[in-house]
């Protein structure tokens, strides 16, 4: 008697191990399969994600010309090394996480429009008057009058002509010379202050310049020796150093005269 | 009659020229309250001269009138520098204002990024909105990251009608500005 159900046992187990080298080739085949789909895709990606990324800012037509001949670009050593991580988010260029806060600036620019209005009509107002300069070179007139010059020492003429009066002194510089002699005994920033104005007036840029430093070295928070300084500088040829000197200035204070001079001498109008 | 109108054109432009001359020497005086106030009383006849509205704007903002800012901000469009002033009056505005809110009904500014400027009221904001606020103070004081001689105390004071924001600005102890806002 043949047993039928050990002889069936039997043959399905050879069937079963029959089938193991095909279940096994396709597993092989489909996991092979499957890596292929997990590497060759990915780089893909990455290729394509860093073309995007380099690219971006160029032209379509660029783009297209790039992606047919793949020339070696210096960014193949990061994405060498980003597969070996294995992460595509390091490939991205991220954007800075402390973005620089927006710093918005006063513009005062129309102030030097409303000077410019009130210089015209200065000058529309008083035609007669002559040239700072010149008539100081000529030493026939002081135009320049302080409250620390002694009024008893200079001999003044008034001459009246309608309704304007002109105040004319004839003398020269003595009044200066005492000014100094004033200044070096007792070191007033008001007198080495008023003598660097005159000394600008009247052309003198280097003695200007010295006695504005002279003025600021004593006392710094004087706004008006900053202006000698740095209009006594740009007369010098030293344009950069007043700029410099007035913004490193003004970020001490906030001074509208060192501001409207710092823009006059970039945009080129005072010189 | 025309000669009339003629007249009448060049008496205003002088007038008005001569208006905007007293507030720039205010201003270049630093008469910046004397500016802001005559600057009010005339600024219905000149709120179409950019310069004026900017002249004056910069006058109330230096005296702390910094809510006489909102008319100039509106009006200030014409020209790319009335923008770029109005742009920088309408932050400093809204930082006071959100600052204010802050202090009195604890409004959070630790997730607010907004522009900055020059002037005290953005530098004391941008300083409260870092702060820690784990309990209410009755005043903050910081401490500027350029000059750590320079510091700012911040705090409420009880006004007869309202309750004002108080800065004080202080270099090595010594009070230098005090501005109220309210």
């Amino acid at each position: 008697m043949l047993n039928i159900h050990e002889l069936e046992r039997q043959w399905l187990r050879y069937k079963i191990k029959s089938y193991i080298p095909l279940v096994l080739s396709i597993f092989a085949s489909v996991s092979i399969i499957a890596l292929l789909f997990i590497y060759v895709p990915l780089s893909d990606t990455i290729d394509t994600a860093v073309e995007i990324t380099e690219v971006e800012p160029i032209t379509a037509q660029v783009q297209t010309v790039t992606k047919q001949e793949p020339t070696p670009e210096p960014v193949v050593a990061p994405i060498e090394l980003n597969i070996a991580d294995n992460t595509q988010v390091k490939i991205k260029v991220e954007p800075k996480e402390e973005r620089h806060t927006l710093v918005l600036k006063p513009s005062l620019h129309f102030m030097d429009n409303i000077e410019d209005g009130l210089t015209a009509f200065i000058e529309e107002e008083m035609p007669m008057q002559e040239p700072l300069t010149s008539s100081l070179q000529s030493n026939d007139t002081l135009a320049v009058l302080d409250d620390n010059e002694n009024p008893d020492s200079t001999s003044t003429t008034e001459q009246t002509d309608e309704n304007r009066l002109n105040i004319t002194s004839n003398q020269d510089d003595s009044d200066l010379k005492d000014v100094i002699r004033r200044f070096k005994k007792n070191k007033n920033p008001a007198l080495s202050l008023f003598i660097a104005k005159r000394y600008y007036a009247a052309g003198e840029y280097q003695k200007s310049y010295n006695y504005a430093l002279m003025t600021n070295e004593i006392d710094k928070n004087i706004e008006e020796s900053w202006i000698i300084f740095s209009k006594s500088l740009v007369k010098l040829g030293q344009h950069e150093l007043a700029m410099n000197t007035l913004k490193s200035y003004l970020k001490t204070t906030k001074s509208t005269a060192a501001d409207v001079l710092l823009r006059k001498i970039e945009s080129g109008t005072f010189k | 009659m025309r000669l009339l109108v003629l007249i009448s054109c060049f008496l205003f432009s002088f007038a008005f020229a001569d208006i905007k001359t007293s507030l720039y020497h205010l201003y270049q005086d630093k008469q910046y309250e004397e500016a802001c106030k005559e600057g009010l009383k005339v600024f219905q006849q000149y709120r179409k001269d950019e310069e004026f509205v900017s002249l004056y704007a910069f006058s109330c903002l230096h005296a702390d009138y910094i809510d006489r800012l909102a008319i100039p901000i509106s009006l200030l469009k014409k020209t790319e520098e009335a923008r770029s002033n109005a742009a920088y009056f309408s932050v400093i505005l809204m930082q006071k204002k959100l600052l204010y809110h802050a202090l009195l009904d604890g409004y959070e500014l630790n997730e607010l990024k907004l522009p900055t400027t020059d002037h005290v009221l953005s530098i004391v904001f941008g300083l409260y909105s870092k702060a820690p606020h784990d309990r209410k103070q009755n005043h903050y004081m910081f401490f500027d990251k350029q000059n750590d001689k320079v510091s700012y105390k911040l705090y409420i004071k009880n006004g007869n009608h309202s309750k004002k924001m108080v800065i004080e600005e202080y270099y090595d102890t010594i009070m230098t500005h005090r501005h109220t806002y309210w």
